[in-house]
């Protein structure tokens, strides 16, 4: 692919009229050659190489990633506003659901599950649009080069920027009714998100990939987040779930939320977005005042030690998914 | 440095392998049952050659043409240098960007702006947003849409938006350009364009490559040409010297297409016998072909026949689709039919025909050069006159005047 400087040099007569070297060059011919970037065609493309590629092309992809939300939003009144009162709208309707219809105990539930849900549509949307992209832009995925990496991970701009106006609306919110965050745990967000965004890109570049192929990898695609939803502690919590499992005898079956690494992402906004790791139930039915636990009670230490695990993890994931896009991406072309 | 070629192509294949149709999986969840039922059995593919060890270099400067039948790769060629898709094997060095005016204006979003859609299909195509700030107006100005750059581009005439699209794909700054001959739909007015673009650019000392099945615009434009076949380069040299060549490769195609079991489709029916009745025939006198198919009991639904009548330069000149016509064919026994062409009137020169046996967009049975005839070098018209007055043309017209 491109390789080399990618604005061209001027050329070395040019200085005289250095005002308008590139008028000339077009005019009168190419640059000599050895300013020239090399385009080089190999029948594999290398890792570091790809990585490079996308990074020479991360104009591309601020662009497809505005098109995408600007088509979206397109041809509605209120345009960019929509996305912002979706989640409040949401927030609100679990309030009325679950702490004024259902009577849940749990105080806040909805800036909990907000918390959590955060973390998941952010993986969510992204792994969504990502299985159908490459087949949706099939017109320009047969007709022009460029690194089909990033239609991938334009769905994970759209995400992220659809992330962005949630967080928003979380803190107008929080402000609005004096809710506090642990601060002492805010920090741990950039981590969390960041390897939350690398784990979401590596599943992205995958899905995008193995749908060209096999078409119903959206559908199957659905039905396992569906799934993975519930075996992600977001609805309920992380020591309720441990607490059942041990009751039941199947304490080995945390491994499974272990090995997910939504799971210690999601408890990370929890822990620092919902303020504690615990609560007492303070209605007049309970006397005795016995803390419901929610999350381990470890300190940021341990939080950011469970992100780098993670984020150590998604990165060779997403190191491994541009391996197996680069082998699927050859035949594009010819199978779309 | 400077001597380095503008291309150079080492060893360049493209193979595809082709399961059969029944048993390749298309969805995860056949993949996933097939490989539960068959654990260890690897499914049984067919490799095919799109490309085969091909090596050339193109120096500086050059307008190379690329000739060569339906699927002798290229277009296959063109992508890889364009780098839509990949080789298999082998390696393409180029001293400088690649362009393509392969198909224009399909990185344009209907629902943007014309603005919006300049730097969406300039960056896609390679440009740095800074690059085409700075030529924005050329491009602008080139397209003539000055009015309506903020006018979603869904509501442009098919005119606007295509220049607007060529605009943009001209201007990227590439040392090396490909064009493939979509360039010959739009009107008179946007091929001239084009191809003024195209001299334009080989003076400027850049390098282009061209694939036309139109021969004239070969010989007008290009210095050297390419010929392919089946997916080898059989010549590369002066442009005459690849269109004699071309000429030469009916007897050697159609005597590999005599094996039946190298021609592609499924296979599931074979043509046993496609014969002109004739020869030789006049212009204007009706041209039989004569068609043979085997019978394939297991199969099931009808089919239909297609055959293109192709010029010397492997341009189709008719395309005769026997579905168009209601004629249908039943595969449980054999079929012998005729296909009667009575227009347009040929001009003279050797024509060949492809042959298709297709079923529901399967292709059953491929024949390239199936038979060949030509035409006598009489124009089919009552007055004798100098050539002048019958030599354009892509073919004679059947045509009266009439005082009113």
């Amino acid at each position: 692919m491109t390789l080399g400087a990618a604005e061209p040099l001027p050329a070395p007569g040019a200085q005289a009229g250095a005002a308008a070297p590139t008028e000339a060059r077009t005019r009168l011919g190419p640059v000599p050659a050895e300013q020239r970037p090399l385009t080089v065609v190999n029948a594999k493309i290398r890792l570091g190489q790809r990585l490079v590629d996308i990074w020479h092309h991360r104009e591309l992809l601020v662009l497809l990633t505005r098109t995408e939300l600007k088509i979206k939003y397109k041809n509605s009144v209120l345009g960019y506003l929509w996305s912002m009162l979706n989640p409040a709208l949401v927030l609100g309707i679990y309030y009325v659901a679950f702490n004024l219809i259902s009577g849940t105990h749990f105080p806040r539930f909805a800036i909990w599950l907000f918390a959590g849900l955060l973390a998941w549509n952010l993986f969510n949307n992204a792994a969504m649009g990502s299985t159908t992209v490459v087949v949706g832009k099939a017109g320009i995925v047969k007709k022009v080069a460029f690194p089909r990496e990033l239609l991938a991970l334009s769905t994970v701009g759209v995400a992220l920027v659809l992330f962005v106006i949630q967080v928003v609306v979380l803190v107008i919110i929080m402000a609005a009714f004096g809710m506090q965050p642990a601060w002492g745990y805010l920090w741990l967000l950039p981590l969390a998100i960041v390897a939350l965004t690398v784990f979401t890109s590596a599943v992205s570049i995958f899905l995008s990939a193995v749908n060209v192929y096999l078409r119903d990898t959206q559908h199957l695609t659905e039905v396992l987040l569906m799934a993975w939803f519930w075996l992600t502690p977001i609805v309920y919590s992380w020591s309720q779930m441990a607490n059942q499992l041990s009751v039941h005898g199947v304490a080995w079956a945390k491994w499974v939320y272990v090995s997910n690494p939504v799971t210690p992402v999601a408890m990370t906004f929890q822990r620092a977005i919902y303020g504690t790791s615990s609560y007492v139930d303070k209605s007049k039915a309970n006397t005795a005042h016995v803390a419901t636990h929610l999350l381990p009670s470890f300190g940021p230490w341990g939080y950011a030690a469970m992100l780098t695990v993670v984020l150590v993890v998604s990165v060779l994931l997403f190191l491994g998914a541009l391996v197996v896009f680069g082998r699927l991406e050859g035949n594009f072309a010819e199978e779309l | 440095m400077e001597s380095s070629p503008a291309v150079a192509v080492t060893g360049l294949s493209k193979s595809y392998r082709i399961a059969h149709h029944a048993d390749a999986p298309v969805t995860a969840t056949e993949a996933l049952l097939a490989r539960l039922r068959h654990p260890l059995t690897r499914m049984e593919r067919e490799t095919f050659d799109a490309l085969h060890d091909v090596t050339f270099e193109i120096p500086w400067g050059s307008v190379v043409g690329l000739i060569g039948r339906n699927g002798a790769g290229k277009s296959t060629l063109l992508k890889i240098l364009t780098r839509i898709t990949a080789p298999s094997a082998g390696r393409v060095v180029m001293g400088g960007r690649v362009g393509s005016l392969l198909e224009i204006g399909t990185g344009f979003h209907p629902e943007l702006t014309g603005r919006e859609n300049v730097y969406l299909n300039g960056t896609l195509l390679g440009m740095r947003r800074t690059e085409i700030r700075r030529r924005f107006d050329e491009i602008v100005a080139f397209a003539g849409v000055e009015r309506f750059l903020d006018t979603q581009v869904k509501r442009y005439s098919t005119g606007m938006y295509v220049r607007l699209a060529f605009a943009v794909a001209a201007h990227l700054e590439s040392e090396v350009m490909a064009v493939d001959e979509v360039l010959a739909v739009g009107d008179a007015d946007f091929q001239a364009k084009c191809l003024e673009k195209l001299r334009e650019v080989a003076q400027g000392g850049r390098t282009v490559i061209l694939v036309s099945h139109q021969a004239q615009t070969i010989v007008d434009l290009c210095d050297s040409a390419l010929y392919l076949e089946r997916g080898r380069l059989r010549f590369q040299g002066p442009v005459d010297g690849a269109l004699e060549e071309y000429r030469n490769s009916y007897r050697r195609i159609r005597e590999a297409g005599l094996d039946a079991s190298s021609r592609p489709g499924s296979g599931e029916l074979r043509f046993t016998s496609v014969r002109s009745r004739r020869d030789l025939y006049g212009a204007d006198e009706e041209k039989v072909i004569e068609l043979e198919v085997s019978a394939n009991p297991e199969l099931a639904g009808r089919y239909w026949l297609v055959a293109h009548v192709l010029d010397d330069l492997g341009a189709v000149v008719a395309q005769c689709d026997s579905r168009v016509l209601g004629f249908w064919l039943e595969p449980d026994r054999p079929a012998s039919c005729q296909l009667h062409l009575r227009t347009p009137w040929l001009k003279p020169g050797s024509y060949t025909v492809d042959a298709f046996a297709v079923r529901a967009s399967d292709r059953i049975d491929v024949w390239q050069a199936a038979t060949h005839f030509d035409v006598l070098p009489d124009p089919p018209y009552p007055v004798a006159t100098a050539t002048e007055a019958t030599d354009r043309g892509m073919v004679f017209a059947d045509f009266t005047f009439e005082r009113c």
